[in-house]
């Protein structure tokens, strides 16, 4: 019988592969090594990434990197406004079966273990709700009919914070299911020499598939059994509670906190980090670091916050500044010291 | 045993310990946090407290405090504990203390829970809380302060609570008097007592109400009564005395009337002691009354005598006991220099007995004699007379004087012809003028403003 808590071997054994892992994309993408981080993070927490940067920073080659690493079949959208939710997850097609007509589902896109939905935020609002039951459920319903997605799935989706001009911002309910959104960001000059040395324009680099689907998902699973101390889970708690406006000084010009699937996807998360840092447990560390990419995209500014300056970013900073690990004030007689 | 499990178990008891020692560090500061206020609030109420009473003249040194002190020192941070022990941390709180300050994630609280492994130790483990001296000092030293302060501060002790040193005068002088007037046998040792616990009534009054209006009020009567009583009582024996010498020496000079009238003195004197308000002595009373003073050749001339020089001896202790030397009617101290002079200045201008007469009687010399300054009759000094009611004043009465020169105008040079001026200005030239209408002032300031 498995225990409910990883075990110090389990740990062990799945942090090798995800080293191989962290290596094999950091030869990929250079210079990126806490994109690739988050990445590997989410994809260990079952969760889907929101990639959001300009054109030309290697989104595309970290997600084709990263599916020839897993070994999984990936797929590749290039979200248009004219893209149909059908266009996604499959039509009814009518077919001779045995001599008679009937509708045969054909699958769409989105039947893959790794689907890349490069700049997401052009397609319709119709057909980006489509993916929305797909990501959630792992799942789509065409015609009355359930199809049951690959184990495992993932969305890695891109949008591009320019050219805005007639796209479609993602809805709440769509943003909430990413588990991350991460912002790309330009290369410093050493590693764009590195990139113009040892890349070349058109060639794709060579990628090794270093974990098999059966050792990830042995991962992933690991990772869920990751102890998460009730302290932690406090302080998760504490923090997404605080994004909410009224209850913290930080939140003031928040419109909409953070929901309860944020705390659950912070947990994950934390867990999985852990894992990948070969810890038995989540830590205070763990969700102080991934507090940003989780909480950036689910809290919703009001329009002065905006007029202000201010930014969601901002805004889950000055919570963890403000938030502390523990509920555990400090009277007069002492001093904090750093 | 196995080495790592070893090695765990002192880990464990190490980083538990390190724990507690956290807990019990930051539950002594919430302790003392509270009791900080506290101990400040009970130093200003002892200082208060001590000061008042030694200012009531309450002998309060340290040995005399320090139980009281040490004892409310006690309570009080037993109150603090009571109210700080809502604040206080657990070991597992202790814990997150500690691997949240040394960076450990959570591996302590994960150790503790059984689900890892206890870390390694750190060197210098460091919960991140250091104390603040200043603030325990400050409420530490104030409240020693404030009770050094009340207890060796000097202090001047409240007149009222002390009491006066001395007491109305005249009570002692009725002690005096009764005290005489026992030593004489004149009186009773029950009237003397009855006196004296009089006096003592007035002396049981509270100290500070001793010389009050009331209180010197009551003692001056009940004095007054007394040495009235002590007078009465000497013109008696005199009366009696004298009664009875003219009536043993002279018995056969005196006419029938004369004699009548001594033996009514006699008996007159003798009811009035008998029924004065001072119980006299019962051997005084009987020597006197047992005396038949129609037939005093019975009596032997000594026992006469001895009788006659008693009575005037009793009398002359109660007359000494009545003088006043004071003009001021209540006369006190008989070698007061001051008062004795006055009484015979006194003595000299309104005695009962005729002048001297002689040309030094009188107010002094008269005026219009011959001496160093003029003499002032009062005749240069002028006095307004005014009458209110001038209806009836008289015609040609004088109704007052007054100094003084008419006010001549010698500015004027002569008779002028009617319509001449007398500075006449040339064409073109500026005329001054040295007055001005208001309008013209009012036009000139906005000009020139």
């Amino acid at each position: 019988m498995t225990d409910a808590y990883a075990s110090d071997s389990e740990i062990q054994s799945a942090s090798l592969p995800v080293n191989a892992l962290r290596r094999t994309l950091n030869e990929v993408l250079f210079g990126q090594g806490e994109l690739i981080e988050l990445v590997l993070c989410g994809v260990i927490a079952r969760g889907h990434v929101l990639l959001e940067g300009l054109p030309g920073l290697g989104k595309t080659e970290l997600v084709k990197g990263l599916s020839k690493a897993l070994n999984l079949t990936t797929r590749r959208v290039q979200f248009t406004p004219d893209l149909l939710p059908g266009d996604i997850t499959g039509n009814p097609v009518l077919q001779e079966v045995d001599g008679k007509r009937e509708f045969v589902f054909q699958p769409g896109p989105v039947f893959t273990n790794l689907l890349l939905a490069d700049e997401i935020n052009r397609a319709s609002p119709k057909t980006q709700s489509a993916l929305l039951e797909a990501m959630q459920e792992r799942r789509v319903t065409v015609l009355g009919q359930t199809h049951t997605l690959p184990d495992p799935f993932f969305v890695l989706a891109t949008q591009n914070p320019i050219e805005l001009e007639g796209t479609y911002p993602l809805p709440e309910a769509q943003v909430d299911r990413f588990l991350f959104k991460l912002e790309v960001l330009r290369n410093s000059a050493a590693t764009l020499a590195k990139i113009v040395t040892q890349r070349e324009l058109g060639v794709e680099p060579q990628v090794m598939s270093v974990v098999t689907r059966e050792a990830f998902a042995l991962i992933q699973a690991t990772a869920r059994r990751i102890f998460l101390p009730e302290i932690v889970a406090d302080y998760i708690a504490r923090i997404v509670d605080a994004t909410h406006p009224g209850q913290s000084q930080a939140s003031q010009g928040v419109r909409f906190g953070a929901s309860p699937r944020a705390a659950l996807s912070l947990a994950a998360a934390s867990k999985a980090r852990a894992l990948m840092h070969g810890r038995p447990n989540a830590s205070f560390e763990d969700v102080q670091a991934l507090a940003l990419p989780v909480l950036n995209h689910r809290v919703l500014l009001d329009y002065t916050a905006r007029m202000d300056g201010k930014t969601s970013a901002g805004i889950v900073r000055a919570i963890l500044a403000e938030v502390p690990v523990q509920n555990l004030a400090t009277p007069r007689t002492l001093k904090e010291v750093a | 045993m196995n080495p790592a499990m070893t090695d765990q178990a002192q880990l464990s008891t190490a980083w538990l310990r390190q724990a507690c020692r956290t807990r019990r560090k930051v539950n002594a500061g919430w302790w003392l946090a509270r009791a900080m206020p506290l101990l400040v609030m009970a130093g200003v109420l002892g200082f208060v407290v001590i000061f008042v009473l030694r200012s009531r003249g309450m002998e309060l040194g340290w040995r005399h405090v320090w139980p009281w002190v040490a004892s409310g020192f006690a309570a009080l941070m037993i109150t603090a504990w009571l109210l700080a022990r809502r604040q206080f941390v657990s070991t597992s709180q202790a814990l997150v203390r500690l691997e949240s300050e040394l960076h450990l994630h959570n591996a302590l609280t994960t150790a503790a829970a059984g689900r890892g492994v206890w870390p390694a130790l750190v060197p210098s483990a460091d919960d991140g809380w250091r104390w603040r001296w200043q603030t325990l000092g400050g409420p530490i030293a104030a409240f020693a302060g404030s009770l050094a302060l009340a207890i060796f501060l000097p202090v001047a002790q409240d007149a009222e609570a002390k009491g006066p040193t001395v007491e109305p005068q005249a009570w002692a002088q009725m002690e005096d008097w009764l005290e005489k007037l026992k030593e004489d046998q004149i009186v009773t040792e029950e009237e003397k007592d009855e006196q004296l616990a009089k006096i003592a009534e007035l002396r049981d009054q509270p100290p500070e109400k001793w010389f009050s209006h009331e209180s010197l009020n009551a003692g001056d009567t009940l004095k007054e009564q007394l040495q009235r009583d002590i007078k009465q009582l000497a013109q008696n024996l005199s009366t009696a005395e004298r009664s009875l010498n003219a009536l043993k020496n002279y018995t056969d000079q005196l006419s029938v009337e004369a004699k009548e009238q001594l033996l009514k003195d006699f008996d007159q004197a003798l009811a009035d002691m008998k029924s004065s308000s001072l119980e006299l002595d019962p051997e005084l009373l009987k020597s006197i009354a047992g005396l038949d003073p129609k037939n005093l050749k019975s009596l032997s001339k000594e026992q006469m005598k001895e009788l006659g020089e008693s009575m005037k001896k009793k009398a002359g202790a109660c007359n000494g006991m009545c003088k006043n030397p004071g003009f001021l009617g209540d006369g006190e101290g008989e070698d007061d220099a001051l008062a004795e002079a006055l009484g015979l200045l006194k003595k000299q201008g309104e005695g009962e007995n005729p002048g001297n007469g002689g040309i030094t009687r009188g107010p002094g010399t008269a005026p219009l004699t011959l001496s160093d300054e003029e003499n002032d009759f009062g005749t240069n000094k002028k006095e307004a007379v005014s009458n209110t009611d001038m209806s009836r004043a008289q015609v040609g009465n004088m109704l007052a004087l007054q100094d003084g020169k008419h006010e001549v105008d010698k500015s004027i040079k002569g008779p002028q012809a009617a319509g001449a001026i007398q500075n006449a200005g040339q064409g073109g030239e500026q005329v001054w003028r040295e007055s001005l209408t208001p309008e013209e002032k009012a036009v000139l300031k906005r000009v020139f403003r």
